[in-house]
């Protein structure tokens, strides 16, 4: 679950990011955050992922409370949750199955647990017969499924994409949503943010729209897929 | 232990990657230690040699030729700092002395005269009062010179505390430098890493299991700089040792023979070379790992 309670926040350059924002999203929704450059998503994902703090209000998300959360429990919350980036982020040196088996390293899971998940994770973005290719040698959808891979390797309860169809072929984008759904069907709750507006249309459900760092649209929109 | 090997071999790798920084550091901190280590075996040889003159608290009391032996006995025993005193002949003095330079008969062969004047060999209770000792001695009628040890501990003390000065000097300054260089290779490491480090942050690693390649990186080569100067000072003292007791026959002849034999201390050596070396390279990481860990 993610809630925000009266938010702002302020940068010194005497910027608002973000105004009075009161937002909750329940465990297991798939959600559409979008917005112009500079209507606050940025900063609201920096809220989530507690790279950032509010001037003002509060934030919980997986039942952690980000706003005076202490350093050291800081990367066991971010356990909690899956980044996906628009440039990917992949570690070049390692392979398909090292790039998402890095996760699970980091966060001290075993052998055992690493050769069983990788596998399934990899099957379940379709690259199962790509785990030993290095990043060079794929494609743009490829290495966004790596890194949607990646990220759910560690089971996260709520994963964040962070405009993930946009250094794609536009085609593929739509790929990726529905493998994000797909996920989110397991029970993940998900949030992406993106400025493709057909994306949107096209998927529908649940949409937050920001507007100069203040909430404008917040709803359910039914999509053509709903429709398919 | 899986997290470690992992992290362990994360860390040997970045020393491959980055040979040439890996390489310097490893060059700085080979000399480093090596010149504190020398300089701290002079210091305790110093100390040894000290401790031994120490012991031989005697003093030569040389003659002339004609001089009234009986008398200046009499003289010397009656002195209150005087314990003991041993009469040596020119001919047993001179026997001394072959024994001495055993390998160097030729100094020896040929003599016109014996050089070696009659001797007593005085032994005195309080070392700290050698100085006056010698005064009064000097003044008997008869004596033609007086030897006391304290000219060559003396000597020896003047070398000890100058290489203490300089042990102390080098430790500073070369710690100093080694952290720095050190420092400098794991900022490498880090820079060529950060993006690497950018995900462990986002993905939940902890700040020790991010920083602990880099300390095993440091540490790694510290280590191995500790074993190389470790050879080097081997091979520099055992090299001069054996120079000056085989070559030159010298440490008997100057009271040296309880110096440091090499062997019997080679293993603290290493042990604080090695703990050195890995301690400094560990120090060195902390100093350029913290800025890539800001949460």
């Amino acid at each position: 679950m993610v809630e925000l309670k009266n938010v702002s926040v302020h940068y010194k350059e005497g910027v608002d990011a973000l105004n009075n924002v009161n937002l909750r999203i329940e465990d297991g929704e798939f959600v559409f955050i979008v917005g112009d450059s500079g209507a606050g998503k940025s900063t609201l994902l920096k809220l989530i992922t507690r790279e950032a703090v509010p001037t003002q209000g509060r934030v919980f998300v997986n039942g952690y409370n980000l706003t005076n959360i202490k350093k050291k429990k800081i990367p066991y919350f971010r356990r909690s949750i899956g980044m996906i980036f628009q440039d990917f982020r992949l570690i070049p040196d390692l392979n398909v199955y090292d790039n998402v088996a890095f996760v699970m390293r980091v966060t001290g899971q075993t052998k055992r647990d690493i050769r069983h998940r990788v596998p399934y994770v990899l099957n379940l973005v379709k690259l199962a017969d790509r785990a030993k290719a290095y990043p060079d040698k794929l494609s743009g959808g490829e290495m966004q499924r790596v890194a949607i891979a990646r990220a759910f390797a560690s089971d996260p309860g709520l994963i964040i994409a962070d405009e993930p169809t946009a250094n794609i072929d536009p085609a593929l984008s739509y790929d990726i949503v529905k493998l994000l759904k797909e996920i989110n069907k397991c029970g993940t709750t998900v949030i992406m943010v993106t400025h493709e507006h057909s994306l949107v249309e096209y998927f529908g459900g649940r949409i937050i729209s920001l507007k100069s760092g203040e909430v404008v649209f917040d709803d359910y929109v039914g999509g053509a897929a709903d429709d398919e | 232990m899986n997290n470690f090997s992992y992290l362990l071999k994360q860390g040997l790798s970045s020393v491959w990657k980055n040979r040439f920084m890996s390489f310097a550091s490893f060059c700085i901190l080979t000399v480093s230690l090596l010149l504190v280590g020398l300089s701290a075996f002079v210091m305790l040889d110093c100390g040894i040699i000290l401790d031994s003159v120490s012991d031989k608290n005697e003093i030569s009391v040389y003659m002339e030729d004609d001089a009234d032996l009986e008398h200046i006995k009499d003289v010397l025993k009656s002195n209150t700092l005087v314990t003991n005193v041993r009469y040596i002949s020119p001919e047993e003095g001179l026997q001394s002395m072959k024994e001495q330079y055993k390998d160097q008969t030729e100094l020896f062969e040929n003599l016109p005269y014996n050089p070696v004047p009659p001797t007593y060999m005085v032994t005195i209770n309080d070392l700290d009062k050698i100085d006056m000792a010698v005064k009064q001695f000097e003044v008997i009628g008869g004596v033609y010179k007086v030897n006391a040890p304290l000219d060559f501990a003396g000597f020896i003390e003047d070398i000890r505390n100058t290489f203490t000065i300089i042990g102390i000097a080098l430790i500073i300054s070369l710690g100093t430098v080694c952290i720095i260089i050190i420092a400098n290779t794991t900022r490498l490491s880090v820079f060529a890493r950060r993006k690497e480090i950018a995900i462990m942050r986002i993905v939940g690693a902890t700040n020790s299991f991010i920083r602990t390649p880099f300390f095993i990186e440091g540490m790694f080569i510290g280590l191995v700089s500790g074993l190389m100067s470790f050879i080097l000072t081997k091979f520099i003292y055992e090299g001069v040792y054996t120079l000056f007791s085989e070559k030159l026959g010298m440490w008997s002849a100057l009271g040296m023979d309880n110096i440091l034999k090499f062997s019997d201390v080679a293993l603290i050596t290493v042990l604080v070379y090695c703990l050195a070396g890995a301690t400094l390279g560990a120090i060195g990481t902390v100093f350029s790992t913290g800025k890539h860990l800001k949460i």
